[in-house]
């Protein structure tokens, strides 16, 4: 038989005849008792029986499900309602039989926010999930989700990492947002408990994308004692620290400019104290951290290499708590607790270092003649958040940040630095500097229905860099004294408002659209003098003031389509545009990503995104520093645009004890900028930078893996990243391409760590990265700075000629370290020291390099330059 | 602007550093002629041509001289008198024979066997308009009036002698250097205060004081000693002015950071290395108080 009549066949009403009269109605009492048959079974009973006809199609009644009924002389209608009803099968009479037909779904959906039984924290990416329908869905960033399933779901189960998988009874009649706490499972405050959850399986995770929890951060050994969130994001394939001790993030060939870092959705333009050895996150507060390296969704935009998204705790809102830790550089106090129990909570949270203690007997310049020359310097950031529940439906989360760090120098001359008393004046110059962010954020979250929640952000963000001197001169006999004044001073502002709609019309689809606006402000340096000594007046007092405003709007849209069982596509675009000084740019920018699930636990990935950046960085040396300047894009320099794509899989372990994946990407860069020539960090970008810069094109690829064992008391992972980077401006190296600086093409990052009973915790973690790109001189050749050879002094001065840019590499660079954290529980708190080596075999690892000419021994050679030897910290802290 | 890096000097200071010598080996680009003068108008034009070496040298630090070479002066087009071969301090150079005029300008070709020639040319500035200079004694001070020419783009270089009085004449003592620094507000050099850095010589433009008649107050690192002091002020073309800032770092410091800006400097010699360049000095002689 042809295919076409089987069907035919198939979907014919099938009528099965029994007695000629029709001789019951639905009050006509039956019994039936079957056990494990078919649906089916029971019409042909009641047909031999009762002289029943029933009517129905194969293609849409399914009568094939096995059922176990013992109906005893109960009314024809009630019998079949508690036969058919749990199939969703309805029932009518037509004439002399009953016609079976399919009954339509009704749904419903369940909206709310998944929380901390104890501290009513919002849990971002937890599990929701329906065991019968097998369809689920995970919190977005404030706790909610919205799940649309059958009105008849009785129970949905809740997970999440650390806590114990919840049950949430389903009312029908539910409409308002339900709250779900879980309870945690952390016995260690800093351990934890890996449970199976949709979230950390690796075939879930989109491409590209990772996510660090406060405790992957603070499992990793630290840096003089503080856990680092930056740091940990470096030891992520694909992501290379710069140079040791720096903290910049060069994320597959992309400057640290390149990298959008949000803390609450605010921008952060400045991520590190301390020249970069802290980042600005106090990890105490930290509740979780979205690293995006490609496949951008369309939610994000304005940086062309990364994304790091951190939420912040939004506070306890039952009881207080509390942290505090001191270490050999800083101390740091963190405190949360309700206002009001279940309404309000708040966070707040303080870090200072004390190394200006110690740096106050330091002397500079080595000189023991100038022992009145000081340096001071520390850091402090603190942050607040207020958290308030008007109503089931409406949230409102305020918070701020500070984080600066400062630098204090002072010389003291003549008089006051002299001993013998023979000089005739004295005179003192102090600098100070000052850098750092400020930040402030407002976000209203509503629900609008329970598929439609809504995110309104307000937020200020503002990174300033000021520097300040004071030359105070005395002369003892005359009156020239000087009182002299400078100062300079860049910064950046952003000013955000924005508004996040998700709507989440059924389980597949998580639609995610919006709107926004940030208005930058750009001042990239102003410079102030002033004498009021007497002497003449300055020149002119203030110069280079470039201050001007960006406009730039967003609209963004996103679709999270769960295509298939087996196919999850994220599709958006973020479209924005900029205005500055009387020109529009614009951009459509696409986002893609796709998974498809094989079966054994092998997922295949790829994406295909397109950034624009309308800002630049003007950096004036090869080091990110605090005197860089933040400039919009103008007529001679476009913004910035990358095309990325990369492609990879996934695998996980029979019980996801163990994940690997392997990605591949290919990454251009359009109007990438760099210095013509070299300038001074404090002379400001002035109104003509564009014209003292070269605007050129940037490439990157590679491939990256990481292996990682995400259960157990051992845990951890290997990642290897093999990559290429290059960049090529026209006026640069004879207009060839060169290896970008930050091109490493080896890099091993080996992260372990190791419970040991209840109280300890044992990590490591080893890296290995070939060598950064150098650019080394070719030939020497002999100088001159005079015009008569009677006149110069009688040195023969050496000059060196630069070969092509970044064509040696430094020698290889490998370091471990290691910590041990032990804890233990109290009756009321919770103790632990830790204890961690920094470069525990202590490498000399290149900094720097520079010609060193010896005019004793007649040699020139090449020397390097190391620093961060092997460093030792201890750090006690309190949890209550 | 001379390679500096704000985050190296701070760091620095936190951090202890430990040095030793690279075994990277150092590439060679092959030997080439190097072509140095710095005309002086009213003096005889010197020029020294050498060869270029190896950047890794253990034993000999001098450069290879070219005696031999073929020199061609043209002022202004009209070639000059072949200029001689002259060993002046135990170093060769090739002398003109008339002195060289300011406002002009010459080029330098040299041809040698088995090398490339090479070729440069630059003018000769204005002298500068410099008066008033004094110092006081056991002060950190030196004081002279400067007079901007609006009407061109200028760059100067400022240096500062200890001097004493030699036959009736106040004679510079060239061995003597009188490290220095300028008021911050005259170059924005906030690095000079902020690292208490001071130097040999001070190279500026008039960006800052185009047209005007300036007061510069010069700091000197150590008390002011000598019993006569000059202060010599040199205009320079921009290539010269370039050429002296960008190498400041190796003619004076002997030290060139790869890490922290690794540009060429500045060099007008076609197919060699090395500079011509026209510079103007004045000196201002004086008794400090």
């Amino acid at each position: 038989m042809s295919l076409f009549g089987r069907m035919l066949l198939g979907t014919l009403l099938i009528c099965i005849p029994v007695h000629a009269s029709s001789g019951w109605d639905w009050r006509t009492r039956i019994s039936v008792a079957v056990k494990d048959q078919p649906l089916e079974t029971i019409c042909i009973i009641l047909e031999e029986q009762y002289g029943i006809h029933f009517s129905y199609s194969k293609n849409v009644v399914d009568l094939s499900p096995l059922v176990t009924v013992n109906i005893h002389n109960k009314p024809l209608k009630k019998a079949l309602e508690d036969i058919f009803a749990p199939f969703d099968i309805h029932f009518a009479r037509i004439g002399d039989q009953i016609v079976l037909t399919f009954k339509k779904h009704p749904t419903q959906t369940i909206s709310g926010y998944v929380q901390d039984n104890t501290t009513g924290e919002k849990l971002i990416g937890a599990t929701v999930y329906s065991p019968v329908q097998h369809v689920g869905t995970t919190t977005n960033q404030f706790g909610f989700f919205s799940l649309t399933l059958p009105r008849d779901t009785i129970s949905l189960q809740v997970s999440y990492i650390g806590y114990k998988p919840g049950r949430l009874p389903v009312r029908k009649s539910q409409t308002e947002p339900v709250i779900v706490p879980l309870q945690s499972q952390n016995s260690l405050p800093e351990v934890v408990v890996v449970t199976d959850t949709l979230r950390q399986q690796q075939e879930q995770a989109p491409l590209s994308k990772l996510n660090l929890s406060p405790a992957d951060m603070k499992s990793m050994p630290r840096l003089l004692g503080e856990a680092d969130m930056m740091r940990a994001i470096s030891a992520l394939p694909g992501v290379s620290g710069g140079i040791e001790g720096g903290g910049g993030l060069n994320v597959r060939g992309g400057s640290p400019d390149q990298n959008l870092v949000l803390l609450d959705g605010t921008p952060i333009f400045s991520v590190s104290h301390l020249f970069g050895i802290f980042s600005v996150f106090n990890p105490d507060i930290v509740k979780s951290a979205d690293f995006y390296k490609g496949a951008f969704p369309a939610r994000y935009g304005g940086r062309l290499s990364s994304i790091v998204d951190i939420s912040l705790k939004d506070g306890d809102m039952q009881q207080y708590h509390g942290e505090a830790a001191i270490g050999l550089i800083a101390a740091k106090a963190m405190v949360e607790g309700p206002i009001k129990k279940g309404k309000t909570s708040f966070v707040v949270s303080g870090r200072r270092s004390h190394l200006d203690a110690l740096m106050n007997d330091l002397k500079l310049n080595g000189s023991n003649e100038e022992p009145d020359n000081k340096a001071y310097v520390y850091f402090y950031d603190a942050n607040l958040k207020v958290n308030h529940i008007f109503s089931e439906k409406d949230r409102l989360y305020l918070s701020g940040y500070v984080g600066q760090d400062r630098l204090k120098i002072t010389y003291r001359e003549g008089r006051e630095a002299d001993t013998t008393g023979t000089a005739t004046y004295s005179a003192n110059s102090r600098s100070r500097f000052l850098w750092g962010n400020y930040t402030g954020t407002l976000r209203w979250n509503h629900v609008f229905s329970p598929k439609l929640f809504a995110n309104i952000t307000s937020n200020y963000s503002q990174y300033y860099f000021s520097t300040e001197y004071n030359y105070d001169y005395k002369p003892l006999n005359t009156t020239d004294t000087s009182i002299s004044y400078g100062k300079y001073y860049s910064s950046i502002q952003d000013i955000v408002e924005k508004a996040d709609f998700e709507y989440r019309p059924q389980p597949n689809h998580t639609i995610k659209f919006g709107a926004g606006t940030i208005t930058h402000i750009f001042n990239p340096g102003v410079s102030l003098f002033e004498d009021v000594g007497g002497g003449q007046p300055s020149l002119d007092t203030t110069y280079n003031d470039g201050a001007s405003t960006g406009q730039e709007i967003l609209l963004y849209a996103e679709d999270e389509w769960k295509a298939s069982q087996v196919l999850w596509i994220n599709a958006g675009v973020h479209a924005s545009g900029f205005l500055v000084e009387g020109r529009f740019y614009h951009s459509v920018q696409p986002r893609l990503g796709a998974r498809y699930q094989l079966p054994r636990k092998w997922v295949v990935k790829a994406s295909y995104t397109h950034m624009t950046q309308y800002l630049h960085l003007l950096t004036n040396s090869t080091i990110n520093s605090p005197t860089d300047l933040w400039v919009p894009s103008t007529g001679r320099v476009a913004p910035m645009f990358s095309r990325q794509g990369s492609v990879g899989v996934a695998k996980s372990s029979r019980h996801h004890m163990y994940t690997m994946s392997l990605e591949l990407y290919y990454k251009t860069m359009d109007h990438v900028i760099e210095y013509n020539e070299p300038v001074s960090p404090f002379n400001g970008a002035g109104k003509d930078w564009d014209e003292q810069v070269a605007v050129g094109k940037g490439r990157s690829y590679g491939g990256e893996i990481m292996l990682e064992k995400k259960k157990g008391t051992t845990r951890g992972w290997i990642g290897y990243t093999l990559a290429w980077s290059d960049r090529t401006f026209p006026t640069v190296n004879g207009g060839r391409s060169f290896p970008y600086k930050y091109d490493r093409r080896h890099d091993l990052e080996v992260v372990l760590t190791q419970r040991l009973g209840k109280r300890w915790e044992l990590s490591a973690t080893w890296e290995y990265t070939t060598g950064l790109p150098l650019t080394l001189p070719t030939a020497s050749y002999e100088g001159t700075g005079d015009a008569s050879p009677y006149d110069p002094p009688g040195k023969d001065p050496i000059l060196d000629h630069i070969g092509d840019r970044n064509q040696y590499r430094t020698s290889s660079m490998h370091r471990l370290d290691i910590s041990a954290t032990y804890s233990k529980k109290k009756k009321l708190w919770t103790k632990s020291w830790t204890f961690s080596l920094y470069n525990a075999y202590n490498q000399r690892n290149p900094y720097s390099y520079y010609m060193v000419t010896d005019t004793k021994k007649q040699e020139r050679y090449l020397a390097e330059i190391s620093i961060l030897p092997i460093l030792p910290s201890v750090t006690y802290a309190i949890k209550f | 602007m001379r390679p500096f890096s704000f985050y190296a000097i701070l760091l620095a200071i936190v951090m202890t550093a430990c040095e030793k010598e690279s075994r990277i080996p150092i590439p060679y680009d092959g030997d080439k002629l190097v072509l140095n003068s710095l005309i002086q108008p009213d003096s005889l034009i010197y020029i020294r041509v050498t060869k270029s070496k190896p950047v890794k040298e253990y034993g000999n630090l001098r450069f290879p001289e070219v005696p031999g070479a073929a020199v061609v002066i043209q002022e202004d087009g009209r070639t000059l008198p072949t200029p001689e071969w002259r060993v002046i301090n135990g170093k060769g150079y090739y002398v003109s024979q008339g002195v060289a005029g300011a406002g002009k300008q010459y080029t330098v070709s040299v041809s040698y066997t088995g090398l490339a020639s090479v070729e440069a040319t630059d003018s000769t500035p204005g002298a500068p308009d410099i008066k008033d200079a004094s110092a006081q004694k056991a002060s950190n001070r030196v004081k002279f009036s400067l007079k901007d020419n609006i009407a061109e783009k200028n760059y100067y270089r400022i240096r500062i002698y200890n001097a004493d009085i030699v036959n009736g004449e106040i004679v510079a003592l060239k061995q003597d250097t009188v490290k220095f620094r300028l008021d911050p507000s005259f170059n924005n050099n906030f690095i000079d205060i902020i690292g208490n850095a001071y130097y040999s010589e001070v190279l500026l433009t008039d960006e800052r004081i185009n047209g005007k008649d300036v007061l510069f107050v010069l700091q000197t690192s150590k008390e002011i000693t000598a019993s006569h002091m000059i202060v010599e002020v040199s205009g320079l073309t921009r290539g010269a002015y370039k050429y002296l800032d960008g190498t400041y770092s190796q003619r004076l410091e002997e030290r060139l950071d790869f890490s922290v800006d690794p540009v060429n400097v500045y060099s007008n010699v076609e197919n060699g290395y090395g500079i011509l360049g026209g510079v103007n000095a004045r000196r201002l002689s004086f008794s400090v108080q």
